[in-house]
């Protein structure tokens, strides 16, 4: 018997890194997830996955920064499986550099993802959960909500907008059964992050960086997502002993 | 299924009751042996024979974390019995509060001495004893409070708000030693003890459901740490203004 068996998630940026993580992690407890991304390829590898190990899910692509998309996901999700228990916000869009550089393009692409992404997802399910009586969206931050990198403008700034919308939809939620956290994750062991060497993306490079593994980090969002509904966990950061983070720089 | 702490060793103040006993509880049932420290005996040895009922290993020390010696002694004992300490959680509190202007400066010690000295103490032992076995965790029980207060309670949002400084110092002084500190905030939860600041309406949590919060802190690998962790009732009254 799992923890989420019956359940129903929505899991974005599903096909890579830790939300393929997170994905594995809520079906290996029962849950149903439906994976989206914008890359069929890896949707299918997680779905793959899933389905190996004995569980069940579904790979809807689209595009998190567009409303129609958006909705379709959402939609398909309700036509399937009937339901939407969880919304896991966790595609990201990474990109930095100094900040005189800065494109506009560059900082539309990342607010598109990382902020406008987040809404609009929250907004379809938001809609989903107050009619069911309750559900639960998890956001997935970054140490960066709460303090930069160098040469990281974009990210942070993505990033702490997302602690913003967190704590709206928790308190808009309230009343409807509707709980909202964010899991705010240091140094992961994502597949990018690997093929760099353990270099950041998000901003100056600091040569290779501990990292930790995205199994750990999904275990984290599944402790979230497993609590009884009356409980919620507002936030949660995790990251590595040795992560250069804490002191002042 | 594997027990997520099988082979450690751990420290929990404040282990007779509410949260700290269903931390004792929840590491005991993840293969962890548990030491419970606090000041009523009767209280300890009820925790100690849940855990040893369900088959785990639970000794209980009688010792006040407000004192230096008790601290030390405990921690002697420990190590001693355990052979190492890979685990402190460091959740004895209490919450005394009223008007700043009618608090007596008594009440505004006992305070400090449980919810600040108390985790300065016993952090600074269990901080000796990772140091030479090159290693160990260290997790703060904190509050809400850390970051917004109620009404009325300013010794214990003062010494809360000072527990997450002292937990960044732990963790930026721990790093180069693989010691790792993170900080669990509970929102309302049922505990035994009477919560004069509590209105009768208030939504409460489980201990459990935090205890499981803490069992994840716990189990990371010693390369991993969860910094902090707010974890409340949904219905609980903080994330907006007021």
């Amino acid at each position: 018997m799992g923890k989420l068996d019956g359940k129903v998630a929505v899991v974005t940026g599903a096909g890579t890194g830790i939300g393929k993580g997170i994905a594995r992690a809520l079906a290996r407890e029962g849950c149903t997830v439906v994976v989206n991304g914008r890359n069929m390829d890896s949707l299918a590898v997680t779905v793959d996955e899933i389905k190996k190990s004995g569980g069940k899910a579904l790979a809807v692509t689209g595009d998190v920064t567009q409303e129609a998309p958006v909705k379709h996901l959402f939609e398909e999700a309700v036509r399937q499986f009937k339901r939407v228990d969880i919304l896991v916000n966790n595609a990201g869009r990474i990109a930095g550099g100094p900040l005189e550089d800065l494109t506009l393009e560059k900082w539309n692409d990342v607010m598109g993802v990382n902020v406008t992404g987040v809404f609009l997802c929250t907004r379809e399910a938001f809609r989903i959960m107050k009619k069911q009586g309750g559900g639960r969206i998890i956001n997935i931050g970054s140490l960066a909500a709460e303090r930069p990198r160098e040469e990281s403008a974009p990210y942070t700034t993505s990033k702490h907008a997302v602690w913003g919308l967190t704590k709206s939809t928790a308190l808009d939620g309230r009343e409807h059964g509707i709980s909202c956290g964010q899991l705010n994750p240091g140094n992961t062991a994502v597949e990018r992050r690997l093929a760099a060497g353990g270099r950041s993306a998000s901003g100056r490079d600091q040569g290779p960086e501990p990292l930790i593994s995205v199994e750990d980090m999904a275990r984290a969002a599944l402790y979230m997502a497993t609590l009884p509904p009356d409980a919620n966990c507002l936030e949660m950061t995790v990251l590595p002993v040795q992560q250069a983070y804490l002191g002042r720089g | 299924m594997a027990q997520l702490l099988a082979g450690k060793s751990a420290i929990v103040t404040g282990g007779g009751s509410g949260i700290g006993k269903a931390i004792a509880i929840a590491f005991a049932a993840e293969g962890c042996r548990v030491a419970v420290a606090g000041r009523t005996a009767s209280r300890l040895e009820d925790t100690a024979a849940a855990i040893r009922k369900a088959g785990g290993t639970c000794l209980s020390i009688v010792a006040d974390v407000t004192q230096e010696r008790p601290v030390a002694d405990l921690f002697k004992k420990v190590k001693a019995e355990f052979g190492r300490l890979d685990l402190l959680v460091n959740n004895a509190g209490i919450t005394e509060g009223g008007p700043i202007d009618e608090m007596s400066f008594e009440t505004w010690r006992r305070v400090v001495a449980t919810n600040l000295d108390g985790v300065f103490l016993c952090s600074r032992e269990a901080f000796r004893i990772m140091k030479a076995q090159k290693g160990g965790r260290i997790i703060n029980i904190g509050s809400i409070s850390t970051a917004v207060p109620r009404p009325n309670a300013s010794p214990y949002s003062a010494t809360k708000n000072a527990v997450w400084g002292l937990t960044k110092s732990i963790s930026i002084d721990g790093r180069p030693f693989g010691i790792s500190c993170g900080q669990l905030n509970p929102g309302n939860v049922q505990v035994e003890r009477f919560e004069p600041a509590f209105a009768s309406n208030e939504v409460l949590l489980r201990p459990a459901d935090i205890a499981q919060g803490a069992v994840y802190m716990a189990s990371l690998p010693a390369d991993a740490d969860v910094l902090s962790m707010t974890v409340m009732p949904l219905k609980q009254k903080f994330v907006g203004r007021g």
